[in-house]
C-alpha cells in the first residue's frame, strides 16, 4: 500500500492507499495515519480486505502500541468493516465516531475497543500534546457525519466530500482541478443528499485555514484548489441522482 | 479422519452442523411435547378404566416423567448448541485475525518493526487454543445430552410394550389405550431419528475439527 507524508512537524500525517493487493471490485480508500511521538490515531482504517495491507503499511511508520485511537467518519463498510479485527489488535483502543451509528457499528464486532460517542456539534479529538477539531458533516453523506480539521498541520479530513471515482494506481494530488471534475460530480450528485447541509458545510469550512483537503476516496487537493473544489461543490446541485 | 481442502469452508461447515443440531431438536421437542399430552390423555381413559387398567396408571406416569426429562434435555441441548455455535463463530473470526496477522508478517519487510507486533500475535493465539479447548468441551457435553435423549427413548421403546400388554387386558378400553401405545412407539421413533441424525451432525463436526487442527 503506497504511503505519503502529508505533513511533518511535531506530529504527522501520513496517507495510505493505492493498495495494489486490494480485491478487483472493491473501491480503492485512503485511509490516515496522524502521529505524535507517543500516540497515534487512525482515520477511517478500512474495510475488512485491506486490513492486511493497512496494518502492514502502518506498522512501517507507528508501533502496535503506539495506536490508541481510531476514528470512522461514518458508519459504511469501506470505512471500518475491519473494525473485528482492529479490535483483537488494540484491545485498549479508543473509536471515536457519531452516537448516531455506535448500536450499527458494534456489528462489525467490537470486544474490547471502547467507543468514544460523537455528539452532533462535534469537538475534539485529544491526543496529548494534540488536539485535532471534529468538524460535523451530516448528510455529507451519512446522516451522522464528521470530518476532522487539525490547525496546526492546516489539514482538513473531509471524508466522503472532495471524493472522485478513480482508475487503480492514480495520483495522490489533484494536478488539474477541470480534468478531475467528471471524476467525482456523479459521486456529489448521487451521494450526498441534501443541498441545504452542503452549503451549510461549505460555508463553515470556507472560514478554516485549509492548506490539504484530504478525501476517504480519490485524490487530495491542495493549495488553490481547496477553493476550487469548494467553489465547484457549493454550485452544484445535489441529491439528484433519482 | 476427515480430509479437508479449504480450512475456511471447513470452519464454516462445521460452524453449520453444530447450528442445524439446534433446528433439528425442535422437531424433538414438538413430538416430546404431544407425548406430555398423550400421557396425560390416556392418564384420563386408565382412570375411566379403574380396575381394568390398574397396571396402565403407572405407566402414564413415567410416560410423561420421560417427555418433560426429553424435553428438559432438548431445552438444554438447544442452550448449548447455540453456545457452540457462539463459540466456533468467534473461533473462525479469530482464526481469519490470525490469518490476516500472518499476512501482516510477511509484508513487514524489516522484522524489527513487528517487535511490538509479536505480543498481538501470542494473544490471538492463546484467545484460538482457549476457544478450541472451550468448543471440544461444550461439544463433547453435547454428545453426553444426546446420549440422554437415547437412553430416554430406549426406556420408551420398553414402556410402550408394556403399554401393549396393558392395553391388551382393558376388555373395551383395549382400543383407546392401543393408541397410546402406538403413539407412543411412533413419537419415539420419530425423536431416535432426529436425535440420531443430530449424533451424526456432531460426530461430523468433531472430525472436521480434528482435521482442521491437524492441517
Amino acid at each position: 500500500m503506497k504511503a505519503t507524508i502529508l505533513y511533518e512537524g511535531k506530529h504527522q500525517w501520513t496517507v495510505f492507499g493505492r493498495d495494489p493487493d486490494k480485491p478487483e471490485k472493491i473501491i480503492d480508500t485512503n485511509q490516515y495515519l496522524v502521529s505524535t511521538p507517543s500516540r497515534a490515531l487512525l482515520i477511517d482504517p478500512g474495510g475488512i480486505e485491506i486490513f492486511s495491507s493497512m496494518l502492514a503499511a502502518t506498522l512501517h511508520h507507528v508501533s502496535v502500541d503506539q495506536i490508541t485511537d481510531l476514528f470512522a467518519s461514518h458508519q459504511d463498510p469501506d470505512i471500518i468493516s475491519s473494525l473485528g479485527l482492529w479490535d483483537q489488535v488494540l484491545p485498549n483502543a479508543r473509536l471515536h465516531s457519531p452516537w448516531l451509528w455506535e448500536s450499527f457499528i458494534r456489528h462489525f464486532g467490537l470486544n474490547n475497543i471502547e467507543y468514544v460517542p460523537l455528539p452532533d456539534d462535534g469537538g475534539t479529538i485529544d491526543l496529548g500534546d494534540l488536539s485535532l477539531q471534529l468538524v460535523p458533516a451530516h448528510y455529507l453523506h451519512s446522516s451522522g457525519n464528521f470530518n476532522i480539521y487539525d490547525p496546526q498541520a492546516k489539514i482538513l479530513f473531509s471524508g466522503d466530500v472532495g471524493a472522485a471515482l478513480e482508475a487503480d494506481g492514480a495520483p495522490m494530488f489533484v494536478d488539474d482541478f477541470d480534468e478531475h471534475i467528471p471524476k467525482m460530480k456523479m459521486f456529489h450528485q448521487r451521494w450526498m443528499p441534501s443541498n441545504r447541509a452542503k452549503n451549510d458545510w461549505v460555508s463553515r469550512v470556507r472560514r478554516l485555514d485549509v492548506d490539504i483537503l484530504a478525501p476517504q476516496h480519490g485524490r487530495l487537493y491542495r493549495g488553490a484548489d481547496v477553493k476550487r473544489f469548494l467553489d465547484w461543490f457549493e454550485a452544484l446541485e445535489v441529491g439528484v441522482g433519482v | 479422519m476427515a480430509r479437508i481442502k479449504d480450512e475456511r469452508l471447513a470452519e464454516g461447515e462445521v460452524l453449520v452442523s453444530v447450528t442445524v443440531i439446534a433446528a433439528e431438536l425442535s422437531e424433538v421437542m414438538k413430538i416430546a411435547k404431544e407425548i406430555s399430552i398423550g400421557a396425560k390423555n390416556a392418564k384420563a381413559i386408565a382412570a375411566r378404566a379403574g380396575d381394568k387398567a390398574r397396571g396402565f396408571q403407572p405407566i402414564t406416569n413415567f410416560i410423561d416423567d420421560m417427555a418433560r426429562h426429553t424435553l428438559t434435555m432438548v431445552r438444554q441441548i438447544d442452550q448449548e448448541a447455540l453456545s457452540v455455535s457462539r463459540i466456533c463463530s468467534q473461533e473462525i473470526r479469530t482464526n481469519d485475525a490470525k490469518r490476516r496477522m500472518h499476512d501482516v508478517i510477511r509484508r513487514v519487510e524489516h522484522p524489527s518493526l513487528l517487535k511490538s507486533f509479536q505480543g498481538v500475535v501470542t494473544d490471538i493465539d492463546a484467545r484460538l487454543i482457549a476457544l478450541r479447548r472451550e468448543f471440544d468441551k461444550r461439544l463433547d457435553h453435547l454428545a453426553e445430552l444426546l446420549d440422554s435423549i437415547n437412553s430416554d427413548m430406549r426406556a420408551a421403546t420398553a414402556i410402550s410394550s408394556s403399554c401393549r400388554v396393558e392395553a391388551s387386558r382393558a376388555e373395551e378400553f383395549r382400543e383407546g389405550l392401543g393408541v397410546v401405545a402406538d403413539n407412543l412407539e411412533q413419537a419415539v421413533e420419530v425423536i431416535k431419528k432426529h436425535v440420531k441424525e443430530c449424533s451424526s451432525r456432531l460426530q461430523h463436526a468433531q472430525r472436521l475439527k480434528q482435521a482442521i487442527y491437524k492441517k
